[in-house]
């Protein structure tokens, strides 16, 4: 018996240190299995730029509202530790002088809430009845005494929800999308094994966006290019 | 003196409550990770397009167009007061789940409690697609049914580990975010297991 008891908690508590820590994603076998990708001094680095369409499909939480999001992954040289850091890297927009640092996950959900508060839910609601009823009462909308028959009521109904009222916009809920963006979002510290995830850029998109990924690899530039 | 009401019949084939889905909800999209955002859909296609032409969002309202309630009845009414049927209750989406519709009461779990699956106004949707249908689900590592009873649960905003596990097929694990209002469509699809393995697994 305890020894069953034992077994759930060693198992409950594996799996809740397993779920605990940012992950990111699970690197392609290769960083050429990325859109754009490089390789330099043993390291090498993918990216993919997501469409907004990939994203929605990727996130719960409405990324596509502020950020332009990057899925990027290192290879790094075989027992040689990187570090890996969110400053070290810039998205431009080519053809413009636009350029944005990743976001963090509380950044970006508190900006998410924001703009979910700003939005307001408009319900129309027609309605209609009919019925049959004997006898009589009084009608406190005629001022008379209703006699029995068949009646019909018909009624159009408009609802505006006050602000905040929107999915997104609570508290609860900027909590989960944080939780959410952190986890899925590139992991930073010192790595020997490749890392994959996502990161956040403030930039609006525009008509067929052009953009550069430029990352500070051991003090020297690298840029991706996405089409 | 008044006469005193009595109401011969139930006078209500009641509240034919059809909650029309927001026009842009037609847009969802199934996902890769099986998740689907009602109001992310809404809310985005006409900013974000699939195109990738976008622009900076502003603060656009969501319009819902709602089928209200269509009530049909018979009745005897005789008293001090009319009651005009119709036009009240014109947001029966919040009814009738909470009122007549509770399937999901008390599903204790093996290892834990987990709350009411029931609706709730600030819940978030899961939709729950399983093969096999009679895979047993598990929200956070407590057991809350199979889940061809489960095909929807509502669930307090956060983040969950959903599993699914059936007999000589494989377990399948997901991390869900759940937002309030907003609907994902999980669909599992459990393997079968390799015949060697699952007998290794019994000895």
């Amino acid at each position: 018996m305890s020894r069953k008891l034992w077994t759930v908690v060693t198992v409950g508590c594996l799996a809740s240190l397993a779920f605990a820590a940012p992950k990111g994603t699970v690197p392609r076998s290769s960083a050429n299995r990325y859109t754009a990708h490089t390789q330099g001094d043993g390291i090498s680095i993918g990216a993919t730029i997501l469409t907004p369409k990939e994203a929605r499909k990727t996130f719960v939480s409405d990324v596509n509202h502020c950020c332009v999001v990057i899925e990027f992954a290192i290879y790094p040289e075989k027992d040689k530790p990187l570090t890996v850091s969110l400053d070290s890297f810039t998205l431009r927009l080519t053809g413009s002088e636009a350029a944005a640092k990743p976001s963090s996950a509380k950044m970006v959900s508190a900006t998410l809430q924001k703009k979910a508060q700003d939005q307001r839910d408009v319900s129309v609601s027609p309605t209609a009845g009919v019925g049959y009823g004997s006898g009589s009462a009084y009608d406190p909308a005629t001022g008379t005494q209703r006699r029995g028959g068949v009646y019909t009521t018909a009624g159009v109904a408009v609802a505006i929800a006050p602000p905040g009222g929107e999915p997104g916009s609570s508290e609860k809920d900027r909590a989960v999308m944080e939780t959410e963006l952190s986890e899925k979002g590139l992991p930073e510290g010192a790595t020997t094994a490749p890392v994959a995830g996502y990161l956040y850029f403030p930039l609006s998109r525009t008509q067929k966006p052009t953009y550069q990924l430029e990352y500070m690899l051991n003090g020297n530039k690298v840029t991706l290019a996405f089409q | 003196m008044r006469r005193l009401t009595i109401c011969l019949s139930g006078f209500l084939l009641t509240c034919v409550a059809v909650v029309a889905q927001d026009p842009s909800s037609a847009t969802q999209q199934s996902s890769s990770v099986s998740q689907d955002s009602k109001t992310a859909a809404s809310s985005h296609e006409s900013v974000v397009g699939d195109s990738g032409e976008a622009s900076e969002t502003k603060g656009e309202h969501n319009y819902h167009l709602r089928l209200g309630t269509i009530t049909v009845g018979a009745g005897y009414f005789s008293g001090p007061s009319f009651y005009p049927y119709g036009p009240y209750g014109w947001y029966p989406y919040y009814y009738y789940s909470a009122a007549l519709w509770d399937p999901f009461w008390g599903p204790y779990g093996r290892f834990g409690y987990l709350p009411s699956l029931a609706y709730g106004n600030d819940k978030g949707e899961v939709k729950l697609a399983a093969d096999p249908k009679q895979a047993g689900v598990y929200i956070d590592g407590a057991y809350a049914g199979t889940a061809d009873r489960l095909k929807t649960l509502w669930l307090e905003p956060g983040a969950y580990d959903l599993s699914l596990s059936s007999t000589g097929r494989e377990s399948f694990h997901q991390r869900i975010y759940v937002l309030t209002g907003k609907s994902l469509k999980i669909t599992a699809k459990l393997a079968r297991q390799d015949p060697a393995e699952t007998k290794e697994e019994k000895q």
